[in-house]
């Protein structure tokens, strides 16, 4: 049997303390050994879920035919062997696929990834290019989908919606291209849009391929402001009465559909109204919320803009605070903005990218923006490797997530059919928490102890401690967990304690990397702790 | 491999520990305790050797930071800066190695190679280990830290702290140099050299050093000359620089460039000012600067009989004196006579003399490196109207003035560049602010140095024919003082004492290239910055032969003795 006192115990600790240290209580330490472990604060922990750097891509022409190539041999002046390259996928496992609806479903019921449209259109061929790729490097896959043709030079809202209903879409000028963007309260648009949804759902709610899907596809640019609704009387008018029903329809259809995918969406001040700036109204905080309470993660795409990403975006999201995982990604864009960044008080991109990091810091966030440019010597990627390597490997070693257990008390003997109550404390040495409490995990990662077999190093027996609150855990805060283990069906014999935090959706395999030394782990991740010996 | 996991056996006592501090209010009395880390060297002082690079040159220790037990997290994070460089670096000390020992070519590479410091140099290396805690009640970090002074090896440095020039010809004591007072770079010695050798000795913090000669030789100065320079150390084969005349000198040691510059005090010729000094001229007057030619100084006035030298002012002192090239004081009156630079101080006996009292022109040239004193008798003859006159009758002069008889005084620009604007008393399409000076070191030159000349459009009129003209400019002669009432210039056929006007209608200086006819076409041409154009005068078609000022003039220079005259930007 197996449970949890952490909680119990931490109680009347906290009421004094301000922090879960989890000792006294009538729990025994007598006879235990402690054991104390230093941790690694250097190692790439590369493959752990919602942490690190999201590569980006898309499925539209300007996708470099030799994407990969390219990418696996990146052009960086700080490279560490000296070769003036390096593998971005030995900085990030995330390939981030950028695309819009018109393009993955071109017709009515067509949809680009479905093997018999693999090679429909452009768009199709890569899109299979990049999950052919993104498979053959172990990488997981994120998509993000815009219905919003604006600045565009093709329609994103699919031409079969137009052609049901004319009065489903409007039109804006990109150059001296036409294009039309479906209204997102028009009854025409939402009927396609489920559908569409729900069938992206049905083939990417998947945690083995997919990190995660940034929604909701709406407004300019599909980042949830400057929208324009069908009850609009003439062009312009900004009418946002259909506001908050849009942004529920839209959250809800992510949501339900995307239940194993954590889903994100933009925080910002204009949440769904029609302008792309201005004052903010309170409308923004409700629907961000709701937005929150229905699962959803929070990402801002304008970090390092001091005219997007103001005060209000600041005291939004420390009221969430390891309490909300967050996506960051800059506003600036060199290849396209020119030295504009510079009336932001930024003298060289070198300060762009220091100052992005820095409010993205500061945001606690988990996941940061390798941005692509079809140029690629003037892509973000590009300015991050060439401009601010640094940057780059402090992320890596500071900014994400970084747990590890510092001191544990385990027994070196215990009676086969007895129960042990053991304990660990752990800590946290990124500035952003692990989210295991993420709603669509459906409770996926958690700290387990296993008796290993001392010549392989496996587990024999994996005891999982349910309610070990992993979410807790950040920095500065260290946190405590005792775990009572039921040791009734282990044979007696000479075992290893280790240590990991596993997926229990995956045969409790490790799952999150943790901060220690490589050479204290098994090869299948688990940490090695104390010998132990069951009678 | 490193061994990451600390393990002993807890015993009953801790879980005590545990049960005290989680009773404990939150409390920031741990703080106030002293901190017990104790961080030690091996040494306060080391001369890194490039010999022995593998040799433990220095080991840094530090003891446990105190123990506020098993419910606080002590982590060690250990840095190491060079207080020179303003530079650091730090690692967290997660294994409980509590000691760092460095190598000679260990702390050489940390110092020159990470932190930039210079070769053979002292620096401090300054080593703090820092002891945060992470736990509750919050306590104060715990720290301690050592400072060690460290000698780089390698090549030693182009600096000094004390200077001197030594060597056979400076004599038997070396002479010690100071910084000079405006660049801390530049050391100077001005003074007698004899014929022999010279370097410069130096003390650069404990080492004696010796500045010489870049190259493995000895080099032969040369007046005027700049020579690379290096440095060894004293005990090493010594070079020097080889004087082979005996005279004054001034010798220049640069560090910034490295370099060491020699010349003769007498080749000197560096002049931000220049004035006349002596009894012929009584209070020291200044000479000024010709606007034609920066190397031309020029001035013309009463002298009474006496001596008479050029005090040199550079850079706010007057160190040298121009005065006669040998020892006597006579000078060939109207002509060129040599001149050398000698020091100040001993000028006394070096001068040119006045015999005569009365009216003299000086032209000094810097670059010929000549004194001109010109008497009334010898002294520069103007410049005459030489051109014909169509058909004006001038009030100073009367009807169409034989030739060489109207002295040009001045030279007025008039056209459609400033639309013909004049100033009140001064002639239709006249501004003060643009005329032609004459220069006082050749009369028959005139220039115009000031704001950049304006480039209105407008219509040039040449009797009855007219033609739109940008930048537009002729040159009228007029006299030095428009508003001296004499209208010696004014045309007769125009004189109105309500509108004085002493220069337009008169004669003129215009392009040779333009080609006008008075009533018949009015032309202009095309001028180019820097480029001399011809020249002719009059007073009939030159009157209405333009030129087309270029943009950015803003200096121009009439010379009338070679016909020409050129639009330059200064």
């Amino acid at each position: 049997m197996i449970f949890a006192v952490a909680a119990v115990l931490g109680a009347s600790c906290s009421k004094d303390s301000g922090a879960d240290n989890g000792y006294g209580g009538s729990v025994s330490l007598e006879g235990l050994t402690q054991v104390s472990v230093s941790p690694d604060r250097e190692r790439i922990l590369l493959k752990n879920p919602l942490s690190g750097w999201v590569t980006y891509s898309g499925i539209g022409d300007g996708l470099a035919d030799n994407y990969w190539e390219l990418y696996d041999n990146f052009a960086c002046s700080e490279a560490p062997d000296g070769s003036g390259k390096v593998n971005v996928w030995d900085y990030s496992n995330v390939l981030y696929i950028k695309a819009d609806w018109a393009a993955m479903n071109p017709e009515d019921g067509v949809y680009i990834w479905e093997e018999q449209y693999q090679d429909y259109s452009d768009y199709a061929r890569r899109l299979k290019y990049l999950m052919d790729g993104a498979k053959e490097r172990g990488l997981k896959i994120a998509f993000t989908i815009n219905t919003n043709s604006e600045d565009d030079h093709t329609n994103s809202t699919p031409d079969f919606v137009r052609e049901e209903d004319p009065s489903s879409c409007y039109s804006t000028v990109t150059g001296s291209v036409t294009v039309y963007s479906g209204y997102p309260d028009h009854p025409v648009f939402q009927k396609y849009y489920e559908k569409f949804v729900k069938a992206f759902a049905a083939r990417f709610n998947d945690p083995d391929e997919v990190e995660f899907i940034s929604g909701l596809g709406l407004g300019k640019w599909g980042e949830c402001h400057t929208f324009r609704y069908s009850t609009e009387t003439t062009v312009g008018t900004g009418d946002e009465s259909p506001r908050y029903d849009v942004y529920d329809w839209a959250t809800s259809l992510y949501a339900d559909n995307f239940t194993r995918v954590p889903v994100v969406t933009n925080y910002h001040k204009m949440v769904g109204k029609t302008a792309g700036s201005g004052s903010a109204d309170a409308m923004s905080q409700t629907l961000l919320e709701l937005a929150i309470s229905k699962g959803f993660a929070m990402r801002h795409d304008a970090f390092g803009m001091k005219g997007y990403y103001g005060t209000w975006e600041k005291n939004f999201i420390s009221n969430y605070r390891y309490k909300v995982p967050v996506l960051g990604e800059g506003g600036w864009v060199a290849g396209s903005h020119g030295d504009g960044y510079m009336g932001d008080g930024y003298s060289n991109i070198r300060e762009l990218r220091q100052g992005e990091y820095d409010e993205m810091q500061n945001a606690c966030v988990n996941m940061m923006d390798f941005r692509y440019n079809s140029n690629v010597s003037q892509s973000e990627t590009y300015l991050w490797f060439n401009e601010a390597y640094d940057l780059v490997m402090e992320f890596l070693q500071e900014g994400v997530y970084r747990l590890y257990p510092n001191q544990l008390y385990l027994p070196e003997t215990v009676q086969a059919g007895s129960s042990v109550t053991v304990r660990s404390r752990w800590s946290n040495l990124g500035n952003a928490y692990f989210p295991a409490d993420l709603k669509q995990w459906e409770g996926r990662y958690k700290m387990a102890y296993a008796l290993l077999d001392r010549s392989s190093g496996e587990p024999v027996r994996v005891f999982v401690d349910d309610a070990a609150a992993l979410q807790t855990v950040v920095k500065n805060q260290m946190q405590t967990f005792d775990t009572e283990i039921g040791l009734s069906d282990v044979p007696a014999g000479s075992y290893t304690w280790g240590i990991a935090i596993v997926n229990t959706q995956k045969d409790n395999v490790p799952a999150v990397e943790m901060a220690v030394r490589e050479e204290s782990m098994t090869a299948s991740g688990w940490l090695k702790l104390l010998d132990v010996t069951v009678q | 491999m490193k061994n990451s996991i600390i393990k002993y056996t807890a015993i009953a006592a801790v879980a005590g520990l545990f049960m005290a501090g989680c009773t404990e209010k939150v409390d920031n009395s741990y703080s106030r305790f002293p901190g017990v880390i104790d961080m030690t060297a091996s040494a306060e002082e080391i001369v890194l050797d490039e010999d022995t690079p593998d040799d433990v040159a220095l080991t840094i220790t530090w003891t446990a930071a105190k123990d506020y037990g098993p419910d606080y997290l002590t982590t060690y994070q250990y840095q190491w800066d060079l207080i020179e460089a303003t530079s650091e670096k730090s690692e967290y000390e997660d294994m409980g190695n509590f000691t760092r020992t460095y190598t000679h070519a260990q702390l050489q590479e940390m110092m020159v190679d990470d932190f930039g410091y210079t070769t053979s140099t002292w620096g401090t290396m300054r080593f703090t280990i820092t002891a945060e805690y992470e736990g509750t009640p919050i306590v104060l970090p715990d720290e301690d830290q050592v400072d060690v002074r460290v000698k780089t090896y390698g090549p030693k440095q182009f600096a000094a702290d004390r200077v001197y020039l030594g060597g056979t010809a400076v004599g038997a004591e070396n002479i010690e140099l100071t910084a000079s007072e405006t660049n801390p770079d530049l050391y100077v010695y001005n003074g007698n050299l004899s014929a022999g050798e010279f370097n410069f000795p130096v003390v650069y913090g404990d080492e004696n050093n010796v500045i010489i000669p870049a190259g493995s030789a000895d080099v032969t100065v040369e007046s005027g000359e700049t020579y690379e320079a290096t440095v060894v150390g004293g005990d090493e084969t010594v070079y020097s620089w080889t004087v082979t005349e005996a005279d004054s000198y001034r010798i220049s040691l640069n560090f910034s460039n490295q370099t060491v510059s020699v010349i003769k005090t007498s080749d000197i010729m560096e002049v931000d000012r220049l004035f006349m000094a002596g009894s012929a001229i009584g209070a020291s007057t200044e000479i000024a600067r010709t606007l034609e030619n920066d190397n031309v100084y020029a001035w013309k006035g009463e002298l009474s009989a006496g001596t008479l030298s050029f005090p040199i002012e550079f850079e706010e002192e007057r160190n040298l004196t121009m005065v006669p090239n040998g020892n006597g004081h006579s000078f060939n009156d109207g002509q060129g006579n040599p001149f050398t630079t000698v020091n100040s101080s001993v000028a006394e006996s070096r001068y040119w003399e006045i015999t005569e009292p009365g009216t003299y022109r000086i032209v000094v040239d810097t670059d010929a490196r000549t004194v001109a004193i010109y008497s009334a008798a010898t002294d520069l003859a103007p410049r005459y109207a030489n051109g014909t006159w169509s058909n004006g009758t001038l009030a100073g002069y009367g009807s169409k003035p034989e030739q060489n008889t109207v002295e040009i005084e001045c030279l007025y620009m008039y056209g459609t560049f400033n639309s013909f604007t004049d100033d009140t008393g001064i002639g239709q399409g006249f501004e003060f602010a643009y005329r032609c000076i004459r220069s006082l070191a050749d009369p028959y030159i005139f220039v115009y140095s000031g704001e950049a000349l304006p480039r209105s459009t407008g219509t040039a009129n040449a009797g009855s024919a007219n033609k739109t003209v940008t930048g537009g400019v002729v040159f009228f002669i007029g006299p030095e003082s428009p508003l001296d009432g004499s209208d010696k210039f004014e045309s007769s056929s125009v004189q109105n004492p309500t509108h004085p006007r002493p220069v337009n209608n008169s004669y003129a200086f215009g392009s040779v290239d333009a080609h006008s006819v008075r009533n018949s076409t009015c032309e202009s041409f095309a001028a180019t910055l820097g480029t001399p154009h011809g020249l002719r005068e009059g007073q009939d078609d030159s009157r209405y032969d333009y030129f087309e000022i270029p943009e950015g003039c803003n200096h121009v220079v009439v010379d009338t003795r070679n016909m020409t005259v050129t639009f330059s930007q200064k």
